[in-house]
């Protein structure tokens, strides 16, 4: 097995050490350093157990290759305890916010985060915060008594040092490694190809595109935005630019899963991992979005609709790397996304659509909807938006046009079982949300 | 004081800190790893093992088969039917069938991957009516694990008596208890040959019993000590790792760790049995309960576990917190090439509740009576007599549950797709008609504490620091003063299992006992009159310091075999909650809002774990309403099995009821299984209030309720 030497700061210390290629954060945390604190409860990023802070942002370390944390900060909760208890730590003992005490270091950690950046927090907010940390003792009604309270206490602040170069990787050096290197792999956010490749046991070699700067970053342009491929569901859901020009996008990637998934899983990597239930590609489908391709032989430009063709298969090119994605403006379109799914938190949708309406005199002047988790992947729903365009904005029409839809969606994958619930349910949620 | 005053957990320091040490966190020089070669198959003979390419894997050290077993090849706590390893038989996917031992997790897995087994597969049996009907055996007992009857007065008069009827199947299926810390445990030999094992557990001298069978040994060679636990619910009750780490240890003499993965964990750890319930109710137009019939079937799958309380429970308490005079319950357990189920928190009440207070439901809507006055009218109070024909003597808070929660009811106030609804249970305070003891000692130390030896396993609900409660309360001594020595077989006597909600009742009981030997111990040496412990220490050390030892098994006696008459239970809790739903009629999406919990705990030693409990509770009783389903051959992991998260939780409102139990310390009794027990129920009543639609059928999760919103709005 080949060895490789990272140096890392641990609690504010700086360490190094020699990890195996592929190796998980979780296990170099445990085996190499000890820690003990960081728990193993599911190995999926599904229960926060594993939780650490990377730049003071929780990720789960179960799907963080140790390679990423080169030249960064890394928090335990032997962080917050290093002078003995911390404001936080004493809160959850105080309001009985620990029983088995399995998630709470995790829970603290996440906690804290969210504390640094936020002094007054309100229940939801707290809430939000700790959907990622699955407690199955306490209901977390005390966990939450305990952060709201020691909010008060807290005096430090979000480190605004600067995040150190950790060492980053051009578009160029990837692109060279992608033709040179047998059997590589692109990793971005990690949260869905960690999964995949848990129980293979050849070795890949990983190419971390998330260091490289020329992949990362929103812009605006003239009537259109770009979004780099490594761009994390966090930095969308806090766009500014977003917010005004594609809020559906903003919207669908604050459903993502939990704030550890949003830290680290990019729009690159839901887009290439290629899901049916993939949250984002709806609402990046009604903005027209182009995938920016790059090789070594050159760029091209693919619609979104044509890259992704079937569930988990999308027409990237042996050697091809996403840059990011191209998308539409909609200036004076009312937009929204819609994720149906079985929880508040770290659920896959079951159904879901983004819609833009563009409404003039009580009549559409033009629409937009792209669904998601119904289809084998998202899809434009074109014929239902041309039946629309220039109707009156009636729940009663909304509601006819539906039979265009199904008949859409059949056309792309048949009938199935599940659809006597999504039917329905797209026919209830559309018409409320498109009609009036 | 010490109790009913805000005490912090005692166990929540080193928790917080990180610094609690739970069995996978172990390591020793040495240490290896071991992992579990698992059926594939649901029923099957084994023809041929091939373990060879496997120990040419480098990094492996040992592979242990059934036939490297010096005792006995089997466990289970009331039947010893499943077996440790397999060696002719699997009968389900997960059976063990040997253990890979290595340097390195990674690599006994691996390891895992090149052993061939060849089967002969059998016709899997997967329902309980297979199982009834089918000439293929599971077991050469036959395929009935136990039936059990409570019958009280004459049913059938009963109901000749009735103005009403009402009849209706329940079903609920399999849960898993997804304690965030999965099966774990360390192992090794120590200087004497003594073989100590670490186990995440919620019993360590029941595990020290099963080893000393497994391995030949006697028990004064095992030490089984309980490392901080990560939740169990029920399901660290059998014999998880403990067996196969002991085993390892035994045959090489090193340090091992077995750590079940979350899919494993999924895979074999007991589930919720899955009860099928036909629930027929008579009443009088005023409300009166005049009778009850219920048949319960059960899936217990391959192998008993604790099967046979929870058939015996579930129909103990089929009638529900009410008076009825007429009962025949029918219950039975059947084996089949399901997963394993077991104890899970509530022992089948929770899912009986779900049907007996959907009943009460019906019954009041059918006779238009208010749900809370009907409750009201039936329920159990001091000298009522219950299916099992015991009078209820003492400590009865259902009607105070009641009486808290009804200024809530008459206010309520229904808005578009919002609903009410009322859940209320009863449960049987320790295990069922048969002696459950428990002991505490209780000694000086030099520097001046008391030192408290419980077998008690704190599993996370807080029994170390109730119990030092109860003890520094009867001594009159702060908190700081004690020091807990916890459920280590070397050093603490058996205080039972956790489980049964029966640790604060029994173990706290056994604690007060031996607090007030101390106690008039030290009034003797002039402890209350200034004297320092430490001194009385000092006094004592050379001649031997005494021990004072505590004792209580609660008063119950052993139950008819053919009616189940008798006193199963010393004491009960009762508790009812109110809870309100939002139904989102376009997705069958529910989103539970607030609930009012009220709850007879007899006395709350401390409050603040006393609610814990109860939100826990509620958490759980959300997930078994609306999301969680193990389905097997699906159901893999977190990502398969929803439990709720943080955004799932309602506001929730506790009312402490304190109808004290006086065999109890302090009148307490327990919460545990009572906060989750009348969750479900009140959920799934909340919902028809909401919509109109009667779930009869658990989970209830968004697509179940669209499709029945669906269905209503076809008929019109």
């Amino acid at each position: 097995m080949k060895m490789e030497k990272i140096r890392f700061f641990l609690n504010g210390k700086d360490v190094e050490t020699e990890i195996e290629e592929g190796e998980i954060l979780l296990h170099t945390l445990r085996e190499r350093f000890r820690i003990t604190s960081v728990k193993e409860g599911c190995s999926i990023g599904e229960c926060g157990a594993c939780t650490v802070l990377i730049e003071n942002r929780p990720f789960y370390s179960c799907l963080t290759l140790s390679s990423k944390v080169r030249n960064r900060n890394v928090k335990t909760v032997e962080f917050l305890g290093r002078e003995g208890l911390h404001p936080i730590q004493e809160s959850f003992i105080r309001h009985g916010a620990v029983q088995c005490g399995y998630c709470t270091p995790g829970m603290l950690l996440s906690a804290y985060s969210l504390l640094l950046r936020n002094k007054t927090p309100t229940v939801e907010e707290v809430k939000k915060a700790i959907s990622g940390n699955l407690c199955r003792c306490t209901g977390y009604v005390q966990i939450v008594d305990a952060i709201i309270d020691a909010s008060s206490k807290i005096t430090e602040r979000m480190d605004d040092q600067q995040i150190p170069d950790r060492g980053c990787l051009s578009k160029d050096e990837i692109l060279n490694l992608l033709a040179s290197t047998e059997n590589s792999l692109i990793i971005a956010g990690g949260t869905d190809l960690l999964i995949s490749l848990r129980e293979k046991k050849d070795a890949k070699k990983f190419i971390d595109v998330t260091s490289c700067k020329e992949l990362k970053g929103i812009e605006k342009g003239v009537g259109k935005i770009f979004i780099g491929a490594t761009t994390t569901h966090t930095e969308i859901s806090e766009s500014q630019i977003l917010l005004n020009k594609a809020n559906s996008l903003r919207m669908a990637s604050e459903s993502v899963g939990s704030p550890q998934i949003r830290n680290m899983g990019t729009i690159g990597g839901n887009i290439v991992n290629g899901s049916p239930a993939a949250d984002t590609v709806p609402a990046l489908l009604i903005h027209d979005a182009r995938c920016i391709l790059e090789s070594k032989d050159g760029k091209r430009l693919l619609p979104l609709e044509n890259f992704i063709f079937a569930p988990y298969r999308t027409r990237i090119e042996r050697g091809e790397l996403l840059l990011g994605v191209e998308i539409d403006e909609l200036d004076g379109f009312e937009e929204g996304y819609v994720k149906v799914a079985k929880r508040e938190a770290l659920a896959i949708s079951r159904v879901s659509f983004a819609y833009a309406i563009k409404e003039k005199d009580g009549f559409f002047e033009e629409l937009r909807l792209a669904i998601g988790s119904v289809t084998p992947s998202p899809f434009r729903a074109r014929k239902f938006e041309e039946r629309l365009r220039g109707k009156e904005r009636d729940k009663r029409i909304v509601e006819e046009a539906c039979s265009i839809l199904f008949e859409e969606i059949r056309r792309l994958s048949g009938d199935r079982p599940s659809y006597r619930y999504k039917f329905p349910v797209l026919r209830d949620l559309i018409t409320s949300r498109l009609g009036r | 004081m010490p109790i009913s005053t805000q005490i912090d957990k005692i166990d929540a320091y080193d928790k917080v800190l990180g610094k609690a040490k739970y069995a996978s966190d172990f390591y020793m020089e040495g240490m290896l790893v071991g992992a579990l070669l698992r059926s594939t198959r649901p029923h099957a003979h084994i023809k041929r093992i091939d373990v060879s390419k496997a120990y040419s894997l480098e990094g492996v050290v040992r592979i242990i088969q059934a036939k490297d077993i010096p005792g006995e090849n089997s466990f289970g706590i009331i039947r010893k039917d499943q077996p440790l390893l397999c060696d002719k038989k699997v009968r389900f996917i997960g059976d063990p069938i040997l253990i890979v031992l290595a340097v390195t997790e990674k690599v006994a897995k691996e390891a895992l991957r090149l052993i061939e087994v060849e089967y002969e597969d059998i016709e899997p049996i997967l329902t309980p009516s297979d199982s009834e009907r089918s000439p293929i055996l599971i077991h050469e007992s036959g395929n009935l694990l136990t039936h059990k009857k409570v019958i009280k007065g004459n049913v059938e008069k009963g109901f000749s008596e009735s103005d009403i009827i009402v009849e209706n199947t329940y079903i609920t299926t399999w849960l898993d208890h997804a304690y965030i810390e999965t099966e774990s445990g360390f192992g090794y030999m120590d200087g004497n040959g003594r073989i100590v094992i670490y186990s995440s557990t919620q019993n360590v001298h029941y595990k020290r019993k099963e080893i000393s069978r497994i391995l030949a040994l006697p028990e004064e060679k095992i030490r089984v000590v309980q490392a901080t636990t990560g939740g169990g619910f029920g399901g660290k009750l059998d014999m998880t790792i403990e067996g196969y780490v002991a085993l390892s240890v035994y045959l090489t003499g090193k340090p091992i760790l077995i750590r079940y993965s979350r899919e494993e964990s999924f895979l074999v750890s007991t589930k919720r049995h899955p009860l099928y319930i036909h629930y027929t109710t008579g009443a009088k137009k005023n409300g009166t309960l005049c009778a009850v019939k219920v048949s319960i079937i059960g899936d217990t799958g391959p192998y008993a576990s604790y099967g046979e309380t929870v058939c015996l429970r579930a129909a103990i308490h089929a009638t529900g917190p009410y008076e009825v005079e007429n009962v025949y319950v029918d219950s039975k357990m059947f084996y089949t090439n399901n997963p394993i189920s077991g104890a899970m928190r509530g022992f089948g009440v929770p899912q009986i509740a779900f049907a007996h207070e959907t009943q009460m439901d019906i019954l009041a809507e059918s006779l238009n009576l208010d749900p809370l006055y009907i409750r009201m009218k039936n329920g159990l109070k001091r000298g009522s007599k219950t299916a099992t024909s015991q009078i209820l003597e003492e400590s009865v808070g259902y009607l105070e549950t009641l009486e808290r929660i009804k200024p809530f009811w008459l206010e309520r106030k229904k808005g578009k797709d919002r609903g009410f609804g009322l859940g209320s249970m009863f449960y049987g305070m320790g295990n069922t008609g048969i002696t459950n003891p428990s002991w505490a000692e209780l000694k000086l130390s030099s520097d001046g504490k008391v030192v408290l030896y419980t077998g008690v396993c704190d599993i996370g609900q807080g029994s170390d620091t109730v119990l030092a409660q109860i003890v520094c309360e009867t001594l009159g001594i702060d908190v700081s003063k004690i020091e807990i020595v916890r459920a280590d077989t070397d050093y603490t006597k058996d205080a039972g299992s956790t489980s049964a909600s029966r640790q604060t009742y029994i173990s706290g009981k056994a604690a007060y006992e031996a607090a007030l030997k101390l106690r008039s111990f030290l009034e003797r040496e002039g402890f209350y009159s200034g004297k320092k412990l430490k001194d009385i220490f000092e006094k004592y050390k050379d001649m031997g310091m005494p021990v004072f030892d505590g004792f209580f098994d609660p008063p119950t006696t052993k139950l008819d075999p053919e009616t189940s008459s008798g006193k199963p239970y010393a004491t009960y809790a009762f508790a009812t909650h109110m809870t309100e739903v939002a139904v989102d009629s376009s997705t069958g999406y529910v989103k539970v809002l607030k609930v009012h919990a009220a709850h007879d705990v007899g006395k709350a030693i401390n409050i603040q774990n006393v609610k814990g409990q109860i939100y826990g509770g509620i958490a759980m009783g959300i997930g078994f309403a609306l999301m969680e389903e193990f389905v097997p051959g699906k159901t893999k992991s977190f990502n398969t099995y929803y439990i709720p998260t943080s955004l799932d939780m309602p506001e929730v409102d506790v009312f402490i009821v304190e109808s004290e139990e006086p065999t109890g310390p302090f009148g307490a009794k327990g919460v545990g299984e009572p906060a989750l027990i009348p969750s479900a129920a009140s959920i799934a009543n909340a919902i028809y209030d909401a919509t109109g639609v009667r779930i009869f059928e658990l989970p209830c999760d968004m697509e179940k309720l669209k499709l029945l919103l669906e269905r209503k709005r076809e008929r019109g």
